[in-house]
């Protein structure tokens, strides 16, 4: 329906005095009747007579305004144009309340659901609720507001999971701008012939508002569907950061509809509206619109790149920093207008912002791994936590690798500042050559972690112990760095090859610290008696090294049982290795000496063990139990 | 401390304070001498405020107490006081003290104490939206009245606004949460009796006009003010060494501008606003303020009965001319009395004029507050840094260590310093008079490390020191001798005398913004030849946005570090 663009042919239009009674008809001031129905409710042809009537009155008050007040006809002119300028009033006040109640009664709202779930399916216009009836509307509002959503929850779930089990990636999704189709193309006619109307008149200020009040209560309407809250700084850095989590979930979820769904809907509808009316009118009354919303919505974000850094937030930190990475554009393209800028910048800071957090986090980290305090030794020698942590960690960082590489720009900052300081490791960058920044954060982690852990193993009472703890722990580092690809490419081979060595130079300490004084009993030197008759060996000797043997062993058995030594592989490695160098000297020392030993009295006191008996006793070692107190004897 | 021709170098010469310091031999001298520069430039700064300079020709000359002029000269101070104590803060400390009792405990409640701040930027924004609502209000009534003759139509209209925009502004703190966003009402009680939907329909627009407000629903300005001032106490005696003083100074200049802009403006519950807040009278500092806070408590006395939206004075002139204009609309009859239309015209030009302001002034005044947000945010990140830094260098150490320790803090904090602001022009006012007080001066600070080039205006007495320097060791090697102020500190590379410097200064906070990666923004047509990811690039185009945006600010706010002598207007250019 367009309403008749051509003011002057009077072919069709009302003469001014009916124009005029037209329009104090619908005064609504005036009458009941006036005050209870709308024009733009009823019929079409009531419609049309009264935008004639409002143009005819325009058109005759642009004329009195235009004749020149004469002497004679002072009086009359005047209240002529007075009469003109208070019908003009009337049908003014008249155009605004149909405005809105159209506004009103066709703004639905926006079902965000189906938004979210059907992220790609694009979403007809008939998607939309069009129940003209402001009543029902209006209920419907009530009940998803009033009943907290006990459905909406449902609703948001399955996406929430998707979204929990997909890593980072789902966040970079590739989707844009989507509009819809906010309220029928019928009313939008309408609309665009009142505003029309209004803004000739001189009433765009009043136009604006309209618009702008009505919009804004739907925008908010949708924010409270999307579940956007409202938290000052203060709430949000009270907050357990577990309900943070979640909220900024939501939040990229909400964020993600909102600029590509909902503002550029909103655009597009003032677009339609204003369009051809007038220069700037639509983005005037998209800003008057949006402008709040927009600054609640990044507030929440703003709040969370300020927030109090610590290693647990880098994954959801990034996981906001690439949600509003990928939005950045498409806010660039809605926000494009000058008087816009404010809201593009804020996005723009919010987004330096958090890439600082991230930086300032993965250093904070650093600090963390560097100061972890505990001294109390795990028991075992066996992985300590802060290891499995600061893996698992590192791992994590690998999946945001795309990110992180491009924010991460600084090596870290060791060497120079540190040298000298014996209570800080040092790294040789000069060997790590090409590699990225982050991928020589991550050696550096790995550094001070291993800079600590010796740190830690010194607590150990036991060098063995300490030796078996950081072999455990560096081949952990070892193993999560193989097992997960991307770590691997960029500690790279090198240094993992560092760490391979390190492991096993760790596992030859262990090794010589517990076994050289062991076997040290099965040496022959001292036992040769010079000048004695009976084959030259000193039986007393011979005895005591075997009681000694025996003691020993034993001691090491019961005490290295209880070690532990998680991965099996390396468990069987180093049993093997212990067996290796044993079991062939006990063999060799048992064949040369057990004739003097069987030759005297009380033989089982001194050989209480078969090789058999210690190559099953070496099993028992790094199991992490304690065994039986006394070693299986031979059988007998 | 007598002045020695072989000064050590920077490093030197601070590492060997910082562990006198912690020999509990600290150079107090030095200390107290800062501490008072630090006190007179507060006291200096609100005086000017307290009693702007008279040039008042004219009694709305729109520099008046409390004008939208006068809120951005306080915000100016502000930024100006902030970058002064974190200047004294950074440069001028010792991380192992900062972490130490008491400092740690007043330092993380000032942070405290600033995050809270962030709050009331956003909301007191939030409110200069608020009166920009009703300022359009007000500009239709202009439109509306501005024609002649007046007859019945634009009176209505003008009536319709008039309403719209008293009710806006006429706020009871005590009964309203929330400042009404002033919206355009029916003209006619419609439907008011057939359907209920129609009025659930309203009631619900009604409550989700809350919504758009910038904060939580049960926030409370005053309560916000309120806490605050928790825990501002005065420092006792034994405590007030160093940066205590400077820490309580600055806890109560940030209370107090945050207190005056929520007085100012519309915020979000404010009842009880007065009460909250004492500035504790024996401070020399202190005199200026508590003068202005009873001012700005009288006027919030007589507004408090009347139930307004604000202080500020285009608010309160608007809220005078509505109340008059609404008067003169009420007893209307057409054709107007001469007198009377005239008297309204006057109003109407009044109000215009007030329009005219408040379109001049509310945006500028908005981005000032944002540039307060930033700023505060940066200096928390930087303390919490220097908070944290300190505590690791204590962890477990032997007293030996320690001081070894807070050498490398040193030499750590030396190029943040130098990263953070590069290369540095410091413009110093000295009071010497001839040839040879000026080799001799010349002679001393060019011992310094990092100097790139000295230059002496006799006629000014103007020393112009530039390179990666810390102002702070210039002028300590200079007041020895010499009375030395410091005129201006800022980044070296700027246009000379130009407005354009001032975005220089921005420019530099955008690097920071943007981290480690920010300097090859600069000259991005030279550095091309880096590898730049799509990314940077994007950050690149955003950030010289970011820069134009500032530019259209015909106010630009003071940046970082520009420290400004008594005898200087704040609002000066910060070079000639």
């Amino acid at each position: 329906m367009e309403p008749p663009e051509n003011y002057s042919t009077s072919a069709f239009a009302v003469p001014f005095e009916d124009a005029k009674k037209i329009i104090l008809r619908w005064d609504s001031t005036a009458s009941d009747e006036a005050r209870e129905r709308m024009i733009f409710d009823g019929d079409r042809e009531e419609v049309d007579l009264y935008l004639q009537a409002v143009d005819e009155i325009q058109k005759s008050m642009s004329s009195t305004s235009i004749s020149p007040p004469s002497s004679s006809h002072h009086h009359d002119q005047d209240n002529n144009s007075n009469k003109v300028n208070s019908a003009m009033q009337i049908a003014m006040a008249r155009l605004e309340d149909e405005f809105r109640n159209i506004l009103i009664s066709n703004t639905s709202p926006v079902e965000v659901d189906s938004l979210l779930i059907s992220d790609h399916a694009l979403a007809p216009a008939s998607s939309l609720n069009r129940n003209t009836s402001s009543v029902r509307s209006g209920n419907e509002f009530d009940q998803e507001e009033v009943g907290g959503g006990g459905d909406h929850v449902d609703a948001l779930d399955p996406i929430q999971r998707a979204d929990s089990s997909n890593s980072s990636a789902s966040y970079r999704s590739t989707s844009s701008i989507r509009e819809i189709h906010l309220i029928p193309q019928e009313a939008v006619a309408d609309l665009q012939s009142i505003a029309k109307r209004m803004i000739s008149a001189g009433y765009l200020r009043e136009c604006i508002q309209v618009y702008g009040s009505v919009r804004k209560s739907a925008v908010d309407a949708s924010f409270r569907r999307l579940r956007i809250e409202k938290l000052s700084i203060g709430d949000i850095q009270r907050l357990e950061w577990e309900a943070l989590e979640t909220k900024i979930r939501r939040w990229i979820r909400a964020a993600k509809v909102c600029v590509r769904i909902l503002f550029a809907s909103e655009k597009k509808l003032c677009e339609d509206i204003f369009y051809g009316i007038g220069t700037a009118i639509d983005d005037a009354c998209f800003m008057e619109t949006v402008k709040g919303p927009a600054i609640q919505l990044f507030n929440f974000a703003e709040a969370i790149s300020i927030s109090r850094r610590s290693p647990e937030k880098m994954f959801k930190i990034l996981d906001l920093h690439d949600a509003l990475m990928d939005l950045l554009p498409d806010i660039e393209v809605v926000f494009e207008s000058k008087s816009a800028d404010s809201i593009r910048v804020q996005a723009a800071e919010i987004l330096s912002r958090l890439a600082e957090a991230a930086r300032g986090i993965l250093s904070e980290f650093e600090n963390a791994v560097l100061r972890e305090p505990s001294r109390v030794p795990v028991p075992g020698g066996t992985i300590h936590p802060l290891t499995r942590y600061v893996m698992n960690y590192i791992s994590l960082i690998s999946d945001y690798k795309q990110t992180l590489i491009e924010l991460i720009v600084s090596k870290p900052s060791t060497g120079s500042r540190y040298s000298g300081d014996p209570t800080t490791p040092d790294m040789e960058f000069a060997e790590l050559e090409g590699k990225t920044p982050l991928a020589l954060h991550l050696i550096w982690i790995i550094v001070i972690l291993q800079f600590n852990l010796e740190g830690k193993s010194k607590h150990y009472k036991d060098a063995s112990l300490a030796h078996l703890f950081i072999m455990n722990n560096v081949h952990y580092i070892v193993q999560k760095i193989k097992g997960s690809p991307e770590l691997r490419e960029m500690i790279g081979d090198d240094y993992l090859r560092k760490l391979t060595g390190k492991f096993r130079q760790a596992a030859t300490s262990y090794q010589r610290a517990t076994w050289v004084s062991v076997l040290y009993c099965l040496r022959d030197e001292g036992l040769h008696v010079r000048g004695s008759f009976s084959s030259g060996v000193s039986k007393s000797a011979l005895r005591e090294r075997f009681k000694t043997f025996n003691a020993m062993f034993e001691e090491v058995h019961r005490t290295q049982a209880t070690w532990l030594i998680p991965d099996s592989q390396l468990r069987e490695e180093l049993r093997i290795s212990v067996s290796e160098k044993l079991i062939p000297a006990y063999r060799s020392f048992l064949g040369r000496f057990r004739s003097h030993i069987e030759s005297g009295k009380h033989p089982e006191n001194y050989i209480k063990y078969s090789v058999e008996d210690l190559e099953s006793a070496v099993l028992d070692f790094f199991e992490g139990y304690p065994v039986s107190q006394h070693l299986r004897r031979r059988s007998q | 401390m007598p002045a020695t021709e072989n000064q050590p170098s920077f490093l030197g010469r601070i590492s060997i304070r910082r562990n006198q310091i912690i020999a509990m031999d600290g150079n107090h001298e030095q200390e107290l001498e800062d501490l008072e520069l630090f006190q007179r430039h507060i006291g200096d700064r609100f005086a000017e405020l307290l009693s702007p300079p008279d040039n008042q020709d004219s009694p709305f000359s729109g520099e008046s107490f409390l004008s939208i002029s006068w809120l951005r000269k306080l915000v100016d101070v502000f930024l100006c006081c902030e970058a002064e104590f974190k200047a004294a803060l950074i440069m001028g400390s010792d991380p192992s003290q900062i972490s130490k009792p008491p400092l740690d405990r007043l330092l993380s409640d000032y942070m405290e104490r600033a995050v809270k701040a962030l709050d009331i930027c956003n909301a007191v924004s939030g409110g200069v939206d608020s009166i920009r609502e009703c300022q359009k209000l007000a500009e239709i009534v202009v439109s509306a009245l501005e024609q002649k003759p007046i007859g019945d139509g634009q009176v209505k209209r003008a009536k319709k606004a008039l309403s719209a925009m008293i009710s806006a502004s006429a706020i009871d703190d005590k009964e309203n949460n929330h400042p009404r966003y002033a919206e355009r009402t029916w003209s006619f009680g419609r439907r008011g009796n057939n359907s209920g939907g129609n009025h659930k329909d309203r009631a619900n627009h009604g409550s989700f006009r809350s919504l758009s407000m910038v904060v939580a629903k049960n926030w409370s300005a005053a309560k916000q003010i309120q806490s605050m001032c928790s825990n501002l106490a005065v420092p006792r005696g034994g405590e007030s060494t160093g940066l205590v003083q400077p820490v309580y100074i600055m806890s109560n200049v940030m209370v107090f501008v945050m207190w005056a802009l929520v007085a100012a403006i519309p915020c979000q519950e404010r009842s009880g606003l007065l009460t909250h807040f004492q500035i504790p009278k024996q401070f020399g500092w202190a005199h200026t303020i508590i003068g202005m806070q009873e001012k700005i408590g009288e006027e919030w006395k007589k507004k408090e009965k009347k139930g307004s939206a604000g202080l500020l004075e285009e608010v309160q002139r608007m809220e005078k001319l509505g109340q008059s204009l609404i008067e003169f609309a009420d007893g209307f009859q057409f054709p107007a009395e001469d007198e009377k239309s005239e008297e309204a015209a006057a109003q109407v030009a009044e109000l215009a004029e007030i329009c005219q302001r408040m379109e001049e002034g509310l945006l500028p005044l908005q981005q000032q507050i944002r540039e307060v947000f930033h700023r505060i945010v940066r200096s928390r990140r930087e303390v919490l840094d220097l908070l944290d830094h300190g505590k690791g260098e204590e962890s477990s150490k032997t007293r030996q260590e320690l001081l070894t320790a807070a050498a490398t803090c040193v030499c750590h904090l030396y190029p943040t310093w130098a990263a953070l602001h590069g290369s540095q022009k410091v413009v110093l006012k000295l009071d010497l008079h001839d040839d040879r007080g000026k080799q001799k001066a010349m002679k001393a600070v060019s011992g310094l490390q990092g100097i790139d080039s000295i230059s002496m205006d006799m006629k000014e007495q103007k020393l112009t020191v530039v390179g990666d320097i810390d102002p702070v060791d210039v002028v300590s090697k200079l007041r020895k001798n010499w009375h030395t102020e410091i005129l201006t500190v800022g980044p070296a590379k700027e246009e000379k005398k130009d407005e354009g410097k001032k975005d220089d200064g921005k420019k530099d906070d955008g690097k920071k913004d943007d981290g480690k990666k920010g300097d090859d923004k600069k000259d991005e047509g030279k550095k091309d030849g880096e590898k730049k990811n799509p990314n940077e690039q994007q950050m690149a185009e955003l950030m010289a946005l970011y820069k134009n945006y500032y530019n259209y600010n015909p106010y630009p706010p003071q940046y970082h570090y520009r420290v400004i002598s008594s005898e200087e207007n704040p609002n000066a250019c910060a070079i000639c």
